[in-house]
C-alpha cells in the first residue's frame, strides 16, 4: 500500500494583490486571468471574490524594470479550489510570470466557508461602491443581549445565566 | 484586558482562523499591532497557535502591519 498517496481531495486557497496601475474595467480580465491558471491545473473552484481596492498596510515592493517600486494600493481577491501538490507548483510558476501580480499566497484551508467577519457587519475591508457597514452592530446585539440577561437571571441563579449566554454566543454566531 | 472562561474561537466553533478576517484577528493584537498572549485574551493553545499562523500571513499580505504605532 503506498502511505504517500493522498485519498481525500486537498482543498487551497489563492490571495492575490493586483497592481493598482491597472484601470478599474481592466480588474475583471486580469482576475479571469488568474481564474484561468487555476482553471487548468484544478477540478473544481468551490468559491472566489473579485479583487477589490484595499490600502495596504505597508508599502510593499515589486521590482519593476530593474527598479523598486513601492505600492501602498492593490486589489485584493481570493479563489478557494481543490487540487493537487504538483498543480500547485505550476501554478505558483505562472503567477510568478505574471507582472500584474504584486503579491500572492497559496494555503491550505477547509472547504466551508472560514470568513467569520462577513457574519459580523464589521468588516473594513473596502469594496468597490459599498459603505462599509456599522461596526456596532455586534456591541449593541451584545447589549441587548446583556440586558435580557440582567432580566431573567438575577433572581433565579447562574445556571440560567450560562444558558442565557450560551444562546447570546449563538445569536451572535448565527 | 477581561479573562474570558472560554476561548473565542472554541466559543464560536471555528475550525480554521483566515488570515483574510482582518476585523477578528486585530481584536488579538495590541495598539502596535503585536499579538497579545493567549493568557491575557483566554484563547486556548491550539487556536493561539492558529491565530499566529493567521497573524503571519496577513501580515505577508499586508492586510496586517508588521510594526504600527
Amino acid at each position: 500500500m503506498n502511505h504517500t498517496e493522498h485519498t481525500e481531495p486537498r482543498v487551497y486557497e489563492l490571495g492575490y494583490h493586483l497592481v493598482p496601475t491597472i484601470a478599474e474595467e481592466h480588474i475583471p480580465e486580469m482576475s479571469g486571468a488568474v481564474r484561468g491558471m487555476i482553471e487548468q491545473i484544478s477540478k473544481e473552484i468551490i468559491s472566489e471574490e473579485p479583487p477589490v481596492f484595499i490600502d495596504l498596510a505597508y508599502p510593499i515592493v515589486k521590482v519593476v524594470e530593474h527598479k523598486n517600486k513601492y505600492y501602498t494600493e492593490s486589489y485584493f481577491g481570493w479563489i478557494k479550489f481543490e487540487g493537487d501538490p504538483a498543480g500547485i507548483a505550476t501554478l505558483e510558476e505562472s503567477l510568478k510570470k505574471n507582472d500584474n501580480i504584486l503579491r500572492y499566497l497559496v494555503t491550505k484551508t477547509l472547504r466551508e466557508n472560514t470568513m467569520i467577519a462577513k457574519k459580523f457587519p464589521g468588516s473594513k475591508m473596502k469594496r468597490m461602491g459599498e459603505e462599509a457597514p456599522l461596526a456596532s452592530a455586534p456591541e449593541l446585539a451584545l447589549s441587548e443581549v446583556a440586558e435580557m440577561v440582567d432580566h431573567e437571571v438575577v433572581p433565579v441563579g447562574s445556571t440560567v445565566s450560562d444558558a442565557e449566554l450560551d444562546k447570546a454566543i449563538e445569536e451572535l454566531v448565527a | 484586558m477581561n479573562k474570558n472562561k472560554q476561548c473565542y474561537f472554541s466559543a464560536n466553533n471555528i475550525k480554521l482562523i483566515d488570515y483574510k478576517d482582518v476585523e477578528i484577528i486585530k481584536k488579538f493584537l495590541n495598539p502596535h499591532a503585536r499579538m497579545i498572549a493567549g493568557k491575557r485574551t483566554g484563547v486556548c493553545s491550539k487556536h493561539q497557535r492558529q491565530l499566529a499562523n493567521a497573524v503571519k500571513r496577513s501580515r505577508f499580505m499586508g492586510l496586517l502591519p508588521y510594526v504600527a504605532q
